[in-house]
C-alpha cells in the first residue's frame, strides 16, 4: 500500500549521530542542577561533578537505558472513552500550551490571557474530537505566579475529560497537585495503570536542566506519569548554527535525560518532543522555517531508531501576527512534513506570534489541515480491487464514471470531503456574503461554544479540588 | 608597514572577528611606537563603526557584532595591561543591572541586550540567570542603577517580573529605578499591566527604550 514517508537519514547517518551523541555525553555530559539526580546517576555508575551538578555518562549506560524505553504509551483520559495510545502508528494531537497572550474572538486584538480564556479554550478542545489531549493553552496571567500552574491544573481536572499534558512548575505546588490527583483518581498509584496526566520536562539547551523540574519529576517516580520531554534548542544560539550540529546536540540531550529517568525507574514512559528552532540573526528572536523542519525530520528518524514516541510542532514557525497566507503555509509545512515522517504526537496548530499568542479561530481552522494530512498518511489501497481495471475497460473512451457504481462505492473512502471550508463557486460565495476563512472559523467557534455541554464532574471532587487550591493559596501567599 | 596600512588591517581584523590578528597587529604597533590611542581611534574603532553601520543596513548580523565586540574587548584588555598611556574613556550614558528572573535559566536574549547596551554606552552588570526577586531588589539598593532589565523566556516565569516590581514598591525604592522587561513571551501589554517602565521586543529596541526612559537623545 503506497503510504507517503519522508526519510532523510541513511543508516550510516543515524549511527554517526548516535555515536557522536555518546561522545558528547561521555566527554561533556548533562548539567542536571539537582543533587538528587546526580546522586542517583553517580550511584548507578556515572561520573559526577558535584560542583556543577553535572553527569558524564559511560556509553554502555546510555545503551542499556535505551533498551527499557516503552515504544507505546497509554495517555489515559479522565473519561476512559478518551484514552489514546501514543507510539502505535496513529497520530495524537495535543492542544499547544503555555501562551501568555490570546487574540480576542470579538475584537481580534491581542491581549494578556486570563482564567476565563483558559476555560474557553478548555471548552473548545472538549468540543473537538480531533484534539486528543489537553494541554492548558493559555496561562492566566492575573494569577499569582506561584499558584498559576496549580490553578490551571485544578480547572483542567474539573473541566476536561481528556488526558492532560501539564504538571506544576514549583516545588511548593507539587504536593497540592498530587493531592488533587488523589481526589480525582482515588489514589495516585492508580496512575501507573491509567495515567491521566503527562508531566512536562523542559530541559534547557545546551545540555542542562532546571533542578526544580527534575526534582518534581523524581518525586513522581512511584507512579511514573508519562514524561513529555521538550528541549527546543535554537540553532546559532543554544545549539550549533549548523543543522548537523544541532541534531547531534539535541540527540545527546534526549539520551542523557532519558537515561536519568530510566535509571530512576526502568520503563518510565517518555515522549520525546523533538522540535528545534533557530533565531533571527538580526533581532535574536525565535524563528522557524525549512531548516527547523530538516533538523526535526532527522530527530523524528532518530526517535524511530530508538523506538521512542516522538512529538513535534504542528507548524514550522508560527511567526505571523494575523491569519493569512503565511499562517496556512507555516501550519501545513509543519504538519505535513512531520506527519509524513511518521511523528507520533503533535501540537495542534493554534499559535501565532512566535508561539506566544493563542488564537481560537486558528485552532478551529486547523481541523481542515489536519484532516488533509491524516488523509495523506493513509496513502491509498493498491490492489486489483481498487485498480478497477474492468471498469476502465468497460468505460473505454466514455467519460461516464460519475454514474458508475464503483464511483458511488468508493468516493467517500478515497476522496476527502471538506468539512469546514466548503467548495463553492464565486457566485455562491458572493451571495453568502463573501465569507473569509477567518469569519467561517469564528462562526463555527461560536456555534461550538453556544452548544457546549460541560463535562460532568462529581461535585464532591470539584469542592475538594477547590479546597486544596485554597489551602495552597493560603500557605503560599501568607 | 606604514601606519595607515597597520590601521587598515586593524579595522579589517575587527570586521572579520579575528582576535589573534588584532593582537598581533597591536603588538607590532606597540613595537613601532604607535600610540595606543591612535591604534584604537584610527585602527580598531573604525571597524566597530563599520560593523554598526552595516548592521543597521542589514549587511552584518548579530554574530558579526558579537565577534567584533570580542576582538575590541581583547584589544582594550591588552592595552590596559601593557600600555602606560591612558585610553580615552568611553562616555557612560547610564547604568543597567540585567537579570533573568527566578526559575528561568535562559540567557541568550539577555546576553544580546547586554551586548547592544554596552556598545551604546551603557555600563551593564549581569546578575545571571534564575535570580530571585529579593536579590535583584538588594542589588538595586546597593548599586542604585538607572535601569534594571528583567528577562523571562518562559511563559511560566514572566510573573516574576511583576514580583520584582512589587518588591521594589514594598521597599519604597520603585521610583529610584526604571524597570524594563523583555523576553520571547513578554509583551507591551504585559509590561503595562505590571507597571514596568518599558518593554523591548528585541536587543535592538532595548537600546532605544533604555535611552527613552532615561530621556537620552
Amino acid at each position: 500500500m503506497p503510504i507517503p514517508n519522508i526519510s532523510i537519514l541513511s543508516g550510516n547517518d543515524k549511527d554517526l549521530i548516535h555515536e557522536r551523541s555518546l561522545d558528547l555525553l561521555q566527554e561533556v555530559g548533562i548539567k542536571f542542577n539537582s543533587k538528587r539526580a546526580v546522586t542517583l546517576l553517580a550511584e548507578a555508575g556515572c561520573h559526577a561533578d558535584w560542583d556543577s551538578l553535572a553527569i558524564k555518562f559511560p556509553r554502555e549506560f546510555i545503551e542499556k537505558a535505551l533498551t527499557t524505553l516503552p515504544a507505546k504509551i497509554l495517555l489515559a483520559g479522565k473519561d476512559p472513552n478518551k484514552d489514546v495510545f501514543c507510539g502505535n502508528g496513529s497520530l495524537v494531537f495535543c492542544s499547544p500550551g503555555g501562551e501568555t497572550m490570546i487574540r480576542d474572538i470579538e475584537t481580534r486584538e491581542r491581549r494578556p490571557a486570563n482564567t476565563e480564556d483558559l476555560l474557553t479554550c478548555l471548552r473548545v478542545v472538549e468540543s473537538m474530537p480531533e484534539i486528543h489531549e489537553w494541554c492548558p493553552m493559555v496561562i492566566p496571567m492575573e494569577l499569582p505566579p506561584r499558584l498559576r500552574a496549580l490553578k490551571t491544573c485544578q480547572l483542567s481536572l474539573c473541566e476536561s475529560s481528556k488526558h492532560m499534558l501539564g504538571s506544576p512548575e514549583t516545588r511548593e505546588e507539587l504536593p497540592y497537585f498530587l493531592e488533587m490527583i488523589d481526589a480525582v483518581v482515588g489514589h495516585r498509584n492508580r496512575l501507573k495503570k491509567r495515567p491521566i496526566f503527562s508531566a512536562i520536562a523542559s530541559p534547557v539547551s545546551p545540555l542542562q536542566n532546571s533542578g526544580v523540574a527534575v526534582d518534581n519529576l523524581l518525586d513522581m517516580v512511584e507512579f511514573t506519569p508519562p514524561i513529555f520531554m521538550q528541549f527546543l534548542p535554537l540553532s546559532g544560539a543554544t545549539a550549533p548554527i549548523t543543522l548537523a550540529g544541532t541534531v547531534v546536540q539535541a540527540n545527546a540531550e534526549f539520551l542523557g535525560n532519558m537515561a536519568l529517568y530510566q535509571t530512576a525507574t526502568s520503563g518510565w514512559p517518555i515522549i520525546w518532543a523533538a522540535a528545534v528552532g533557530s533565531i533571527d540573526m538580526r533581532t535574536g528572536v525565535y524563528v522557524g522555517g525549512p531548516e527547523t523542519m530538516l533538523t526535526t525530520l532527522s530527530l523524528i528518524e532518530m526517535a524511530k531508531h530508538y523506538h521512542v514516541p516522538v512529538n513535534t510542532f504542528g507548524s514550522s514557525a508560527a511567526e505571523t501576527q494575523t491569519i493569512g497566507y503565511r499562517t496556512g503555509m507555516e501550519s501545513m509545512f509543519g504538519l505535513l512534513v512531520s506527519a509524513l515522517a511518521q511523528a507520533d504526537h503533535m501540537w495542534w496548530p493554534a499559535d501565532m506570534d512566535r508561539l506566544n499568542t493563542c488564537d481560537l479561530p486558528l485552532t478551529v481552522m486547523s481541523t481542515e489541515a489536519v484532516r488533509q494530512i491524516e488523509r495523506m498518511r493513509k496513502g491509498f489501497a493498491f490492489d486489483e480491487t481498487y485498480m478497477l481495471f474492468d471498469t476502465i475497460k468497460k468505460m473505454a473512451f466514455e467519460a461516464d464514471y460519475l454514474g458508475d457504481p464503483s464511483t458511488k462505492k468508493f468516493f467517500r473512502e478515497e476522496h476527502l470531503q471538506p468539512e469546514l471550508f466548503p467548495r463553492v463557486a464565486y457566485e455562491e460565495w458572493s451571495a453568502a456574503g463573501k465569507p473569509t476563512d477567518e469569519s467561517i472559523a469564528i462562526a463555527r467557534l461560536k456555534d461550538m461554544l453556544s452548544s457546549y455541554e460541560p463535562v460532568l464532574v462529581d461535585e464532591t471532587i470539584r469542592h475538594e479540588l477547590e479546597s486544596i487550591y485554597m489551602s495552597a493559596e493560603k500557605k503560599t501567599l501568607s | 608597514m606604514s601606519n595607515p596600512m597597520i590601521f587598515e588591517k586593524m579595522t579589517t581584523s575587527i570586521i572579520d572577528g579575528q582576535i589573534q590578528t588584532a593582537t598581533d597587529l597591536l603588538k607590532q604597533a606597540m613595537t613601532d611606537g604607535i600610540p595606543a590611542n591612535a591604534c584604537v581611534q584610527k585602527g580598531f574603532k573604525p571597524g566597530l563603526d563599520e560593523i554598526g553601520r552595516g548592521f543597521e543596513a542589514g549587511d552584518y548580523f548579530i554574530p558579526d557584532l558579537i565577534l567584533a565586540g570580542k576582538v575590541m574587548q581583547s584589544v582594550v584588555e591588552s592595552l590596559q595591561a601593557d600600555s602606560n598611556e591612558e585610553l580615552e574613556k568611553k562616555k557612560i550614558v547610564g547604568s543597567v543591572i540585567m537579570a533573568t528572573v527566578k526559575g528561568d535559566l535562559h540567557t541568550i536574549g539577555k546576553q544580546l541586550v547586554i551586548m547592544m547596551l554596552s556598545m551604546n554606552g551603557f555600563a551593564v552588570t549581569d546578575l545571571g540567570i534564575d535570580v530571585p526577586s529579593e536579590v535583584i531588589v538588594e542589588e538595586v539598593k546597593q548599586e542604585r542603577p538607572d535601569i534594571i532589565g528583567l528577562s523571562s523566556l518562559l511563559s511560566t516565569t514572566t510573573a516574576y517580573q511583576k514580583e520584582v516590581i512589587e518588591a521594589l514598591e514594598k521597599e519604597g525604592i520603585r521610583d529610584s529605578v526604571k524597570v524594563l522587561v523583555g523576553g520571547a513571551v513578554v509583551s507591551k501589554e504585559w509590561a503595562m499591566q505590571i507597571g514596568a517602565d518599558g518593554y523591548a521586543e528585541d536587543a535592538n529596541s532595548a537600546v532605544i527604550v533604555a535611552k527613552e526612559v532615561l530621556g537620552i537623545p
